[in-house]
């Protein structure tokens, strides 16, 4: 599914995608999977929603004036905050390159999500110890990764028990 | 030289390495100081992993390792250790010691794994050689563990282990070294449980011929050593040769008056210097006369005070076998060079132990210090070489709490023995009811394993060279490992205690099921002679 556009890059592994109009495209959850184009792969680690300052008129009464929200206009933006963490078809979990900007972002569907995470036929979640080690992201982020992970390996008690027991360790994690 | 690690950092004598090597607490590792161009040796005292795979995956639902690797854990650092060791320093050979180089290793220093070359400098002596006692080999290693015989002698020894870890075994085994043709040592254990008696097998030519050993125990005359054991019968003890204080405290139960003790005094000045047998004693007691020559016996003031010390006497000497007009506790039959005199105490009771003790080492210190000193009179016993004395159960001889007869002389001999060649074995499975200051004199030290927290803290704090650090390896010592540290050895050494060559007399019974069971058959009844007869008389149930 299509979901919107990268908007900005902060960083070689930390880049705002500016969300699809779509309804369903804002609903995403957050851990989801993420594919820009045909190669780099990034998972949804935030939320961000605001309204441009350009839509709220001066509204003038009387000799007061007062700023208003004009919200018939429906215009607001909604963002998705991205941590890269690999590229499809590459044999490590490695960024060569970001991204480029306006480079369009699918959710990554189950089957590709098992794929990105198989290394010689066994699941493989290597980028794990990276995030944990430089604490690029939250404790309960990860989870909630791990959370989509376990969605998409439903069909294997094995993994499953692995992803519960990262699970037990990261919410141990201070 | 094997590389085994590298230096981490250090700090208060202690460094720390990473290797990773599985190494033992209380291995030798070293390191080469290339400013002072020395090896310096150091002593593990503990080792950690570096890094540890988490514990949601110490399951047995999948294997741990590979669970780690897939999440992306490095495994090669989970195989890595941070040891850490005790610099014991640089081998001085003009000073015979090792010296702490009071600098610090810099970090990427290389670390080997402490060999044979550097190993031996630990002890003072060499194998074989005079005045050597082999008693085993450093754990995980093939170098002997020599101790200096001549320490043990002069400065004494202890040895404290719990029930069972081989304590009078690793004895067995140093008195077998004592009676080898390069030491021929003059020795009597006080054996309180009769466990020695078979170190007379060292005397079977044919079994140390077997055990390949009998060139080791020949004497330069072709003689072997010989191993006499004493029993209760053989034990006897003159009241002639008793001092007073030792008569008064054999027959005093607490509740002696001062009057009684002055009558006794002045008995005991009547007899001083003669000859006398121990009815002549109390004749002597009963015959003491006031100033008008009247009995003191008749005399209503004073007989209360004989009659007091008639019985006491009565009880505690008359009718004692081992007190006699005569004596087997002869010092020159005892103490022989290329000898050990066993004194099998076990059907004496614990305060006449004391008593026979009290007087052996009484006479024995005298002896010494007179020969020593060149003042043996004709009619004095000398005894013209060093002597070592075993002593089992040593908690009873000198308890840490409480008196008993032979604390006082066991002390002195201990404090003061060294300089007239008396040398002591404590030996004792609760160090804490030993005498702290008896143990702190024993300046050779052989522990085994100690489990009881009391008995460690009491070592600990008893001996100086006892740090907490060699408290730590006691209860991980296995039976028949020994740590042995103090003068008698360059540094303190983990060490496996070698092979008896004569049988142990002081194993515990292996399999006493089979033992009751044999008992309970030879009580059975005979079923086949029990049966009901048939009642031919009664119908009752018919």
């Amino acid at each position: 599914m299509y979901i919107g556009k990268i908007n900005r890059i902060f960083d070689y592994d930390k880049w705002l995608v500016r969300a699809a109009d779509k309804e369903e495209a804002r609903d995403v959850p957050i851990g989801s999977f993420i594919r820009v184009n045909d190669s780099a792969i990034g998972a949804i680690v935030g939320h961000i929603q605001d309204v441009p300052d350009d839509y709220l008129a001066n509204e003038i009464t009387g000799e007061t004036s007062k700023n208003i929200f004009i919200n018939e206009l429906g215009e607001e933006n909604a963002f998705f905050k991205v941590l890269g963490i690999g590229e499809l078809n590459s044999e490590n979990y490695k960024i060569k390159a970001p991204p480029r900007l306006k480079q369009e972002v699918y959710l990554l569907e189950d089957e590709d999500i098992r794929e990105f995470h198989k290394r010689e036929g066994e699941f493989s979640f290597e980028y794990y110890s990276d995030i944990i080690d430089f604490e690029k992201i939250e404790p309960e982020i990860i989870v909630k990764i791990l959370d989509q992970l376990e969605k998409a390996f439903r069909d294997s008690d094995e993994t499953k028990k692995l992803i519960d027991a990262l699970k037990k360790h990261t919410r141990r994690i201070k | 030289m094997k590389n085994i690690g590298v230096v981490e950092s250090s700090e208060k004598n202690i460094v720390c390495f990473i290797t990773e090597e599985r190494i033992a607490r209380g291995s030798f590792v070293f390191y080469n100081d290339s400013e002072l161009n020395r090896k310096i040796l150091c002593r593990i005292k503990e080792s950690e992993t570096i890094e540890k795979i988490p514990t949601e995956f110490l399951t047995a639902s999948f294997e741990s390792r590979e669970a780690a690797k897939r999440v992306g854990f490095d495994l090669e650092d989970i195989g890595k250790f941070r040891v850490h060791a005790k610099i014991v320093g640089y081998f001085d050979e003009e000073l015979n010691e090792f010296i702490n180089p009071k600098v610090s290793p810099i970090s990427g220093t290389p670390v080997f794994e402490a060999d044979s070359s550097i190993l031996s400098q630990i002890n003072k002596k060499k194998d074989g050689y005079d005045n050597s006692a082999t008693i085993g080999k450093i754990i995980n290693s093939d170098t002997k563990v020599v101790l200096d015989v001549s320490d043990i002698v002069s400065t004494h020894l202890s040895v404290l282990a719990s029930t069972g870890s081989g304590k009078s075994y690793t004895i067995g085994v140093l008195l077998e070294e004592m009676l080898k043709a390069k030491n021929g040592a003059s020795a009597v254990v006080l054996d309180p449980h009769g466990e020695y008696r078979t170190l007379a097998d060292i005397m079977d030519k044919q079994k140390l011929n077997e055990t390949g050993v009998l060139e080791d125990f020949t004497y330069s005359d072709g003689t072997l050593p010989r191993v006499e054991v004493f029993d209760d019968e053989d034990i006897k003890v003159k009241v002639n040769d008793l001092t007073f204080n030792e008569l008064v405290s054999i027959i005093d139960d607490g509740n002696m008056s001062s009057k009684m003790r002055y009558y006794l005094r002045k008995t005991y000045n009547n007899v001083r210097g003669k000859e006398f047998t121990k009815e002549e004693l109390l004749d002597e007691v009963m015959g003491l006369e006031n100033e008008e020559g009247e009995k003191l016996i008749k005399s209503p003031q004073h007989s209360s005070s004989i009659e007091g010390i008639k019985w006491r006497y009565s009880k505690n000497i008359l009718n004692k076998k081992f007190f006699q007009n005569y004596t087997k506790l002869n010092l020159d039959e005892l103490y022989q060079p290329r000898k050990i005199s066993v004194l099998d105490l076990s059907d004496i009771g614990e305060l006449d132990q004391q008593l026979i003790a009290s007087v052996l080492l009484r006479k024995t210190f005298k002896a010494r210090k007179k020969t020593v000193k060149n003042q043996v009179k004709s009619n004095e016993q000398g005894l013209p070489y060093p002597v070592f004395t075993v002593i089992e159960e040593g908690h009873r001889f000198t308890p840490a709490s409480g008196e008993a007869k032979s604390k006082n002389i066991l002390k002195k001999v201990l404090s003061e023995g060294r300089k007239f060649g008396v040398g002591v074995c404590l030996v004792s499975q609760r160090p804490s009811k030993l005498d702290s200051d008896a143990l702190s004199q024993c300046m050779t030290q052989i522990t085994m394993r100690l489990i009881n927290p009391v008995d460690q803290n009491h070592v600990k704090e008893s001996l100086e060279s006892f740090s907490k650090e060699l408290v730590d390896m006691l209860p991980g010592l296995s039976t028949g490992e020994a740590l042995i540290s103090g003068s008698a050895i360059n540094t303190a050494v983990s060490a496996n205690i070698r092979e008896k060559i004569t049988r142990h007399g002081g194993a515990g019974i292996d399999d006493p099921s089979s033992l009751w069971k044999a008992d309970l058959e030879d009580e059975e009844p005979d079923i086949e002679k029990t049966e009901v007869e048939e009642d031919n008389q009664t119908d009752l149930f018919s």
